[in-house]
């Protein structure tokens, strides 16, 4: 059914409104391609990561209304997504020290999850076997180039943790694709 | 004083204040396997961002473009315009800086004209010398970050300096720089971010496809980047 004409001033009206949705919008999809960065990197696998991205962003542009014009829209994004990811962990399993990548698989996996974690690379998989705390600390300032504050911000801890997490995850890694090598 | 493991990350990191910087810097001149640890925790970092990087050139699936998004597309030139006045700031800001940093490069340049060596194009040779046989995600004073193919049919290469970041592509037979940003470490006072996140958003605007993968990297390098 087509819409009847609307008149100047509600045009202007809507205008005015759709101007702070546009710009919002177009922000968040820039930031599209670091945010399925990082949730590649969280994920198990590249479908796990697309969903947690696209849960993210219907979250963020649901809430719109929360996010302080301003201040940083990458940061507000990557902890919506951290916190996601961490919220479905927790929900899919409450025993912290279980917490693995299938997790997220079940929950986030497409129908053919299954296939895609055959080819996973080398460092997806030592990625995987890092405790989540050591991943995102790894995934924030190794692969998306977070300062230690900023990294510490988006988390939620010391900037003195963060760097301590980064140290064990590093080690694990190195560890991990030094045998693989 | 001893060296931490976490003193020494954030030392590879770049996270440090001047005085730790030095303390790090005067332990490792006698402990040679701090240099290494440095090394092993930079080969990591360049490993995985070359890992990860071609994320940024696959095509969007459907999905992760917001049901909203129709309306993103209007154009509002008052929106436009407003945008285009805030990077004019910015430029301005900065213009002052970035023209003394040329300046002092050009009397660097004929000071030193032998380490500050160019190809025809104004690429620094030892820039020339990574883009042409370094893989992405080797470790080095140049980091080659991506391989892909322009929208021309050439081969580029997106790379990160500590100063700069740059996209260089072939032209003829040397490589021309088509893009500059900023490098790996921060400016005074700067929030800090991914450098290289900007490099990555340009390539896959200038890119016709997917990044090239190792295979078809070291086949580029071996026909020396001729397609």
């Amino acid at each position: 059914m087509k819409r009847p004409a609307a008149n100047v001033s509600s045009i202007v009206g809507i205008r005015g409104r759709q101007l702070l949705t546009i710009g919002f919008e177009r922000e968040v999809v820039a930031l599209i391609p670091r945010l399925r960065r990082f949730a590649a990197s969280l994920s198990c696998d590249r479908d796990a990561g697309d969903d947690l991205c696209q849960a993210t962003m219907e979250r963020a542009l649901r809430n719109r209304h929360l996010w302080a014009d301003g201040s940083r829209l990458d940061s507000w994004m990557y902890r919506m997504m951290r916190n996601i990811w961490i919220d479905t962990l927790r929900s899919q399993k409450r025993r912290p020290e279980t917490i693995d990548s299938e997790i997220i698989a079940e929950t986030f996996g497409a129908p053919g999850a299954q296939e895609a974690v055959v080819e996973l690379s080398m460092i997806d998989r030592a990625m995987n076997q890092l405790p989540a705390e050591q991943r995102e600390a790894v995934s924030l300032v190794m692969i998306e180039g977070f300062g230690y504050k900023e990294a510490s911000e988006i988390i939620g801890c010391p900037p003195g943790t963060l760097n301590s997490r980064l140290v064990r995850g590093r080690d694990k890694l190195l560890g991990l694709l030094g045998e693989t090598a | 004083m001893t060296i931490t493991p976490e003193l020494l990350a954030a030392y590879a990191d770049g996270e440090l204040d001047y005085e730790d910087r030095h303390r790090v810097e005067a332990a490792m001149v006698t402990d040679p396997a701090l240099v290494d640890e440095v090394r092993a925790h930079r080969a990591l970092r360049a490993q995985l961002e070359a890992h990860y990087g071609p994320i940024f050139l696959e095509p969007l699936p459907e999905r992760l473009l917001p049901a909203e998004l129709p309306t993103a597309a209007i154009v509002d030139f008052a929106a436009a315009k407003e945008v285009r006045h805030r990077r004019r700031a910015m430029f301005s800001r900065s213009a002052w800086p970035v023209g003394g940093a040329i300046a002092a490069m050009l009397v660097l340049g004929v000071m030193f004209s032998d380490t500050f060596r160019t190809n025809a194009n104004g690429l620094p040779e030892s820039t020339v010398l990574a883009l042409d046989s370094q893989s992405s995600g080797e470790v080095g004073e140049t980091r080659v970050l991506l391989s892909f193919v322009d929208k021309n049919g050439s081969y580029c290469r997106v790379y990160t300096e500590r100063s700069s970041s740059g996209i260089a592509c072939r032209s003829g037979d040397d490589w021309l720089l088509r893009w500059r940003g900023r490098g790996d470490a921060p400016l005074e006072g700067e929030m800090r971010q991914a450098s290289s996140a900007d490099a990555f958003t340009e390539a896959q605007r200038m890119s016709a496809s997917d990044a090239l993968d190792a295979a078809q990297e070291a086949q580029a390098i071996a026909d020396s980047w001729v397609r």
